[in-house]
């Protein structure tokens, strides 16, 4: 063993080169996500070329996202082919969602992330074309459950849609501001259970206005069908109005 | 809660670029974290060591740097720094059209290599 550093080596030649090299920085303008986010691109593209609008679900786990979804697939089941959706849906376990969604009669496909908190752009990149037909005009994307990641990882959809359930309170979006901040639609989900709870809409709208001025506000009871109307409409036209 | 994926992502990424710069070992690795980026820079503290152990990052020095947000106020032009993460809005004109300009970002800035 060599007295100086205590490698292995015997060579003194190799070892005198080893001494000298000095370090040397390397500027890397790279993004973490970046290879994320090339995918992402390459997945926006694919779907504008096919004309496809791409929703992507996000909201605590438990908010009513499978719910909101099942009560569409129901509604959309008697529409013509011009407002079809399939759904791929994220957990990281378990594909209970999906046998939900299918029993509603949606076209649905479950992704497994294992250990990863959110879904990423390669996972919706290998479905392309697959599961995902181009003629398709609507795919929603049930995101796994949860406010921080998801935000950050760019799916290539069209539009991120906020859900936040009353019983979560009012503060959500000043906890998490980029998913509320970057969400086009923020659907305020079990309305239905307001009268049992100290939950106020006014604070709620106050919390959403201080990270996003914009964008409509839904609310709706997937339970009692109320506000659902407005959903559907999105769903159908991208208006909420 | 995906830092150790995020630091299971430079592990690859850097190993790539060891191969292709020629450098067996990193000695300090450089990152941004922005206050929005939803990264909580203790929990990448926390699993740096053993996330990075075996691949040429192990055993490098972790400098974070934390990043503040920036906004552009599409309304009145000016630039404000608000000091609440929350608080999406332009300090001066209280508009809500502004342009998030940093504090999303987390990324690698620079590494020592050897
Ligand atoms: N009262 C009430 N319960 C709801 C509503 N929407 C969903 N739930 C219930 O909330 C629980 C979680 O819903 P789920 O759709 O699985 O949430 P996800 O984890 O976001 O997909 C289930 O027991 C649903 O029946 C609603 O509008 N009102
Ligand atoms: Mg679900
Ligand atoms: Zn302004």
């Amino acid at each position: 063993m060599c007295r100086d550093c205590g490698c292995d080596s015997a060579n003194q030649v190799a070892h005198f080169v080893q001494l000298v090299e000095v370090p040397r920085k390397l500027r890397l303008e790279q993004f973490v996500l970046a290879k994320n986010d090339r995918i992402a691109r390459e997945n926006r593209a694919w779907f504008e070329k096919q004309g496809m609008r791409v929703l992507n679900l996000i909201s605590s786990p438990g908010s009513g996202k499978t719910l909101l979804l099942e009560k569409s697939a129901q509604f959309l089941r008697g529409e013509s082919h011009k407002f079809k959706m399939a759904i791929l849906t994220g957990d990281q376990e378990k594909d209970f969602d999906a046998q939900r969604l299918k029993a509603a009669g949606a076209e649905v496909l479950q992704l497994n992330t294992l250990s990863s908190c959110h879904l990423d752009a390669s996972m919706i990149q290998k479905q392309l074309g697959i599961f995902v037909r181009p003629d398709l005009p609507l795919l929603v994307i049930e995101n796994v459950g949860n406010l921080v990641c998801p935000a950050a990882f760019d799916l290539g959809e069209s539009q991120k849609i906020a859900l936040l359930s009353t019983p979560e309170g009012e503060d959500k979006p000043s906890k998490y501001p980029l998913l509320f901040h970057e969400a086009a639609l923020i659907v305020l989900t079990k309305i239905d259970l307001i009268p049992y709870l100290d939950w106020s809409l006014e604070l709620c709208e106050q919390h959403i206005r201080r990270v996003n001025a914009t964008a409509p506000i839904l609310h709706v009871s997937a339970k009692t069908g109320e506000g659902m109307e407005r959903w559907f409409e999105f769903l159908k036209t991208g208006k909420t109005a | 809660m995906h830092e150790v994926s995020l630091v299971a992502a430079w592990v690859e990424q850097i190993g790539e670029l060891a191969q292709k710069e020629g450098f067996d070992r990193v000695l300090a690795v450089r990152v941004k974290v922005g206050a929005l980026s939803g990264v909580d820079p203790s929990c990448i503290e926390f699993c740096f060591p053993e996330v990075t152990r075996n691949s040429v990052l192990e055993g490098s020095k972790l400098i974070l740097e934390y990043v503040g947000v920036e906004l552009y106020c599409d309304l009145c032009h000016k630039i404000s720094f608000p000091e609440d993460p929350s608080a999406i809005f332009c300090i001066y004109c209280h508009s809500g059209e502004v342009v998030i300009r940093q504090g999303k970002e987390f990324k690698v800035i620079d590494l020592d290599v050897l």
